[in-house]
């Protein structure tokens, strides 16, 4: 399925030049873009959507760079169409994303016998990684958002939606851009820990 | 569609996210979380709010069912659930050391009697102590390591029958398979190249466990899923094959009873291949009673990777 659609340099700017709609996001759109693709394909269950995301944005960037424009359909609405496409071709070529049998140790071919799935390590232990990985992730926020996720998830219930309200009086921000404040750096923090787990 | 009609109403997009709303208007809501920059913040947010609830055991009810059994059968949705996780523990310690109380002044007047004592009374009575501490700790050191030698050798044998028992249990299991490919055969099947592949799942928790794949070779005939069971209070069980995103039926099984798989009781079943494309699954079981009254059990998510 896949083709050599790399684009050129130029082609590849005027690209997140048009999925930016002239705000000037410097990319921010196109990697939002992407995110929200990731989390489409991951909903229907595809076990690549990471995979099918990047399809998805390069068939659209090759598109885009055939016609030169592209007007009928806002940026994230093509690509909306495009994704939609890419996962009716994923659900009927089911040797997408396939992986190695040798990487799932639950599935050993036999003749009747169990194969038992071990987890990769203990609980306890992917625990303690993931604290670690999230404390290193905190210090490299700028201290003003470090503050802010961590104060905006404080508290339970009622106590927590009153302390959000003042956080957002003091920030001078409606709950509504807060939320969306929150939701930017959890995500960054999120994607951080991700990457520190992989690699650990 | 207007983004606003959504964009607060928290128990919809919740019940999207846990894949509870009909097609259609799971599609619609799918778009819009693509192209609407509002509806896909408040997602996000609501979708943020849902796994705090789950970390801090504040789901119930369908709800923690759904989320278990749909939202935790992705890799990727459980890491953010292990996130959220790693969030709340940090919450508690950082709450845990700013309640923990500081070093307090004493008023050296109160304990001002204590400059009356002499320097060497003070040695002498330092020495004393020191003398009774070390006494103590060879006491009670001595006690642990005899405890230490006495567990060490109680272990060893407990150890040896625990080995043996999970052995026999597997045996009954592999028994167990072995019977229903008998019984298959002399239903005139053709079994002498039968290739199966095997799984076998632990009983759903609240944890974020792992979901674990099983790999489906395209000359694989059965796949055998054992579904743990934490307690085993049904004469009978029923096996359900459900894609988690339409909750739509693949297969079910007839009527079964459970067996030993590894140490646990299990309800084993053999699912045709030719039935799996490459994605999560769910099984859902279900117990029978004496009377023929069905009572659900749990959903055991795994994963096909079609090879």
């Amino acid at each position: 399925m896949t083709k050599n659609r790399t684009p050129t340099q130029d082609a590849f700017r005027q690209f997140l030049d048009w999925l930016d709609e002239g705000r000037g996001s410097g990319g921010e759109k196109y990697l939002e873009l992407r995110r929200r693709l990731v989390l489409y394909f991951d909903r229907r269950n595809c076990l690549t959507a990471d995979e099918l995301a990047d399809e998805t944005l390069s068939r659209v960037a090759q598109k885009f760079q055939e016609k030169g424009e592209i007007t009928n359909l806002s940026p994230a609405h093509y690509c909306y169409v495009t994704a939609k496409y890419v996962f009716l071709e994923y659900t009927r070529r089911p040797e997408q994303g396939q992986t190695s049998l040798d990487e799932f140790p639950a599935s050993r071919t036999s003749d009747g016998t169990l194969a038992v799935a071990e987890p990769a390590d203990s609980e306890s232990a992917a625990k303690e990684r993931t604290l670690d990985c999230l404390e290193r992730c905190l210090k490299k926020l700028a201290s003003g958002e470090c503050e802010l996720i961590l104060e905006y998830y404080q508290g339970e219930q009622r106590e927590k939606i009153q302390h959000r309200r003042l956080i957002a009086e003091k920030l001078g921000l409606s709950a509504n851009a807060l939320t969306i404040r929150a939701c930017r750096i959890r995500n960054k923090l999120e994607a951080c820990v991700r990457s520190c787990c992989e690699k650990s | 569609m207007p983004s606003s009609e959504y964009a607060y109403n928290d128990e919809l997009l919740t019940r999207y996210l846990l894949g509870d709303l009909p097609a259609e208007q799971a599609e619609q809501l799918d778009e819009l979380s693509v192209v609407d920059d509002e509806f896909a913040w408040r997602l996000n947010g609501v979708e943020n709010e849902l796994v705090d609830g789950f970390v801090r055991g504040e789901l119930e009810g369908e709800t923690l069912q759904k989320f278990q059994s749909v939202y935790l059968a992705s890799p990727r949705r459980r890491q953010k659930v292990e996130f959220a996780a790693g969030l709340f523990e940090l919450e508690k310690r950082t709450a845990l050391q700013a309640a923990s109380p500081k070093p307090t002044k004493v008023s050296t007047d109160r304990w001002g009697w204590l400059g009356a004592i002499s320097f060497q009374q003070w040695g002498f009575a330092a020495a004393a102590v020191a003398l009774l501490l070390i006494a103590a700790f060879l006491f009670t050191d001595n006690l642990r390591l005899r405890r230490q030698v006495d567990q060490a050798s109680s272990n060893s044998s407990q150890h040896e029958q625990q080995l043996q028992q999970e052995l026999d249990r597997q045996r009954a299991a592999n028994a167990e398979i072995q019977g229903e490919l008998d019984h298959a055969r002399s239903a005139g099947q053709d079994l002498s190249q039968l290739k199966t592949v095997s799984l076998l799942l632990p009983p759903p928790t609240r944890g974020v466990g792992p979901v674990q794949s099983v790999a489906v070779h395209p000359r694989t005939d059965l796949v055998a899923v054992l579904l743990t069971l934490e307690s085993d209070d049904f004469p009978q069980y029923r096996v359900a094959l459900k894609d988690p995103a339409t909750q739509r039926e693949v297969w079910h099984s007839p009527d079964l009873s459970s067996s030993s798989a590894a140490g646990h009781m299990a309800v084993a079943v053999s699912v045709p291949a030719k039935l799996l494309q490459q994605q999560h699954y769910l099984a859902e079981l279900t117990g029978i009673r004496r009377n023929g009254a069905t009572e659900p059990i749990g959903d055991y998510p795994f994963g096909v990777i079609l090879r």
